[in-house]
């Protein structure tokens, strides 16, 4: 809780000072204190949260935190700059989206092949549908932002990443899900800031910092921890859910009815999720604590 | 008599070089047998009782040097995933990232680096490498005379130490209501033909 609060100030701090200094705002610098506020947000919620900086990162989460993270800031930093083409800017995108499973199993068995399921053809296999599927899905909500902008998406991508904590620490991984309250406090608050003060440059580029933490926690839960796979891919295909708004009979509602539609259907999605993790828990772990 | 004087010399070379190789390779190599030793272990639950587990895939291999026994040497390679406290749901929960992170560090192992003859066996110092993290441990180990039963040879060893969770990167968060320190208990048979 500490350190959410944490999180929250700072990147709240970051992205107001960003926003003011910006002005006018030249789209990079928009983007610049966006991505300020996150990484802000984010060293100082872990910080609050006691995850010392472990090098080199053996464990998974160390490498989500340490590598994936910083590497997805840099890379939306570096779009935001006007010399960078959109082609090479969705070129690196798609480069993290494939490097991001092999990084997180790195040193594990799944890639030194020591379970029988996870052979020369298995693992390949696996890798490149975890990099299509996380491709294609930071696609397709960066195009959604793009068609209509607001903060319902980001908002949806940390109420998923939020759920995918309490998920992941109810399937019996603790660490795991406290991982994901500074990363859900801070993506959405730097959202609403950003959009606030009308620097909505910087929505998308939050957006992809927030995808990639999600998919990593998720992911990091179903290989190294206890979470089951369709609670894992349910979860992270929830935010996909913002897409109905663009079906013929809503699309021309006005915009808050829009996000209140979005927002009202996710939440439902993952209080059902939570409340399936809860029954899981109830049966597997609660006899454990009495 | 001129013929037989080398292959009398080639006789005694060879019986001389298989007399000086077989001094040299007095070491006595034993494999660890899992069918009648045991790694288990326990930890402080609530800080009022223990809880006991076991590892039930273990393999290892001693070398005893009966001649000079500084030269001897011990190893243990337990398999973390096999870890067994009689609970299917307690087993999964210390499989995960807060407790042993099985599936990123698959084994415990320890690798003697030092032996020194104690009464009754062998002070061991070694590095026991558990959850990514290595650190130099010192035990006794009791036992180590060698029986023959049905032609095998059988040495047996004994040791119970105590660690410290905390100080191989166990999660802090995971340590609480379970205690910090472990007790760990080998009883184990090597056996060489």
């Amino acid at each position: 809780m500490q350190a959410s609060i944490g999180s929250l100030i700072v990147s709240a701090c970051v992205a107001l000072g960003g926003g003011w200094l910006g002005r006018p705002a030249a789209s990079w610098r928009v983007v610049a204190s966006g991505i300020g506020a996150v990484g802000a947000g984010l060293a100082s919620g872990y910080l609050l949260l006691g995850f010392g900086w472990v090098w080199p990162p053996a464990k998974a989460l160390d490498r989500l935190l340490e590598l994936i993270l910083p590497a997805a800031l840099v890379i939306e930093f570096a779009a935001g700059m006007p010399r960078i083409s959109p082609q090479l800017a969705w070129g690196l995108r798609i480069g993290l989206a494939a490097a991001t499973s092999p990084v997180l199993l790195y040193g594990s068995v799944y890639l030194r092949q020591e379970l029988p399921e996870w052979n020369t053809l298995a693992t390949p296999t696996t890798l490149l549908a975890c990099g299509v599927l996380l491709a294609l899905y930071w696609l397709l909500l960066v195009w959604l932002a793009q068609r209509r902008s607001g903060v319902s998406i980001a908002i949806a991508i940390s109420m998923a990443t939020q759920c995918a904590g309490a998920t992941i620490m109810l399937a019996g991984y603790i660490k795991g899900g406290m991982a994901a309250g500074p990363l859900a406090v801070t993506i959405a608050t730097t959202a609403i800031v950003a959009n606030l003060t009308r620097n909505r440059a910087a929505t998308q580029s939050i957006l992809g910092v927030g995808i990639l933490g999600l998919f990593g926690l998720l992911f990091i839960g179903r290989f190294y921890g206890g979470l089951r796979t369709p609670a894992a891919l349910l979860t992270f295909l929830t935010p996909l859910l913002c897409w109905v708004t663009e079906i013929r009979a809503v699309r021309d509602w006005k915009d808050w009815q829009l996000s209140a539609l979005r927002l009202t259907l996710i939440t439902l999605a993952l209080a059902l999720l939570l409340a399936l993790a809860k029954r899981d828990f109830d049966r597997d772990f609660a006899p454990l604590l009495r | 008599m001129r013929r037989s004087l080398p292959v009398m010399i080639g006789s005694l070379l060879v019986v001389f070089v298989w007399s000086f190789a077989s001094l040299a390779r007095a070491a006595d190599e034993y494999t660890y047998d899992a069918v009648h030793s045991s790694v288990s272990f326990k930890a402080r639950h609530l800080d009022i009782s223990w809880i006991h587990g076991r590892f039930n895939e273990v393999s290892g291999k001693f070398s005893l040097d009966r001649t000079d026994p500084t030269k001897s040497s011990f190893q243990l390679s337990i398999k973390a995933d096999s870890v067994d406290t009689n609970n299917k749901a307690r087993d999964e929960h210390l499989r995960q990232p807060d407790y042993f992170d099985t599936k990123q560090f698959p084994t415990i192992d320890f690798k003697s680096t030092n032996v020194k003859v104690v009464e009754g066996g062998f002070e061991v110092t070694g590095d026991f490498t558990m959850h990514g993290k290595t650190k130099s441990i010192t035990f006794v180990l009791h036992g180590g005379k060698e029986i023959t039963f049905r032609d095998s040879k059988i040495v047996a060893f004994s040791t119970e130490l105590s660690l410290k969770r905390s100080d191989f990167g166990f999660d802090k968060n995971a340590i609480g209501l379970i205690g910090d320190e472990a007790r760990i208990l080998i009883d184990c048979e090597g056996v060489r033909k």
